[in-house]
């Protein structure tokens, strides 16, 4: 009995050892994949791919970025929660700093603005992030537009040059509107007769603050744009297609 | 009677070892059994992680699909998803705001202090 209790333990013990090294497989797996995340490159690395590897390989770069997408998205959200016990620890000495001024709806203006400008802030940071999130859609799918003309021999080196800068300025605007979403806007309230410039100062600030983020957003759409026009010059490029099975047999042929 | 009953103790004695033997049969034959369904356990146990990891992948691919649909269901001709056309709808399509309006509610409240 002895035996087979002792036999029991180690081969239980196997067994959990076994799915702990698969379990902890898992994470060592999943990072792999991100090195590659341009499928112009990975057609590049490999010549000769056929439909099937490309849709495959595509696929994979798609989850990674979404994968990154909400990465991001939780990142900012928790910063967000962090945020809300600041904003709301700013909100009660706004009060206390509010208590000389007499005017009550004044007060009550003061806190709304407050509020709102908070408000803003969230929201806008939030459009930005969904509108770069479009962005690198669309230049996944030039990419992918452009790696099929790659398989078919055409030169791509300027659409790759342009890819890269558009990755460069979404990167850029990613790093603006995590930094954006981070911020908490307080007046600091001086007299009764500054209090609309006082307020007006955090107003302009979150307004100023906004535009930057705003045109870190539209340079990175310029760059995407820019990207679509170099591989719009490519001839017929919407017409090459990477081979079902057998390379270089069942490619659209060309002028 | 004590002639008899001796004779039934004799007879007893020689049945002894053969019991042992039966007993170490049957102790490995348990010890087997439970091996082999260890083993069943953790072949399962491989197969339902192999299974699991398959539709960790599935899971992942499919919410990738569903959104390309939207925008290709909503074009009244079927673009290829990575067409030069397809790619500037999108890029056209991609709104940025209007900061100004939406610091409309912000400015008539400053206006009021």
């Amino acid at each position: 009995m002895k035996k087979i209790a002792v036999s029991l333990i180690v081969l239980a013990m196997m067994a959990f050892g076994t799915v702990g090294l698969l379990a902890a497989q898992k994470p060592t797996i999943l990072p792999v994949k991100p090195r590659q995340t341009n499928i112009l490159d990975e057609i590049k690395q490999k010549a000769g791919m056929t439909k099937e590897e490309f849709e495959t390989k595509r696929a994979e770069i798609k989850n990674l970025m979404e994968q990154k997408q909400t990465e991001l998205r939780n990142q900012i959200e928790t910063k967000r929660e962090q945020l809300k016990s600041q904003i709301e620890a700013k909100r009660t000495e706004l009060k206390n700093h509010l208590a000389k001024i007499k005017d009550e709806n004044k007060k009550r203006i003061v806190e709304r603005i407050y509020n709102q400008v908070n408000e803003l802030n969230k929201r806008l940071t939030a459009h930005f992030l969904n509108v770069l999130e479009k962005l690198e859609k669309v230049l996944e799918r030039i990419s992918s537009r452009a790696a099929k003309a790659q398989a078919n021999g055409r030169d791509v080196s300027a659409v790759k040059t342009a890819i890269d800068e558009a990755n460069t300025a979404i990167a850029d605007s990613r790093t603006a509107i995590q930094n954006q979403a981070a911020k908490v806007y307080a007046p600091t309230i001086n007299t009764e007769n500054t209090l609309r410039t006082d307020v007006g100062k955090i107003r302009q600030a979150l307004h100023n603050d906004l535009v930057a983020v705003r045109e870190a957003v539209k340079a990175a759409r310029e760059a995407v744009r820019k990207a679509a026009t170099t591989l719009a010059q490519i001839p017929r490029v919407d017409e090459l297609e990477i081979p079902t099975t057998q390379p270089a047999t069942t490619t659209q042929p060309t002028p | 009677m004590d002639q008899n009953i001796e004779p039934k103790i004799e007879q007893i004695e020689p049945q002894e070892p053969k019991i042992e033997p039966e007993k170490k049969i049957n102790k490995k034959n348990i010890i087997i059994l439970v091996i082999v369904g260890l083993i069943a356990i953790l072949i399962l146990l491989a197969v339902w992680y192999w299974l699991s990891q398959k539709s960790v992948v599935t899971q992942e691919v499919t919410p990738t699909a569903a959104p390309s649909q939207p925008p290709s269901a909503v074009q009244p001709v079927p673009l290829k998803e990575d067409s030069i056309s397809a790619i500037n709808q999108e890029l056209d399509s991609i709104d940025m705001g209007n900061l100004d309006q939406e610091f409309q509610t912000i400015d008539a409240d400053l206006n009021s202090l």
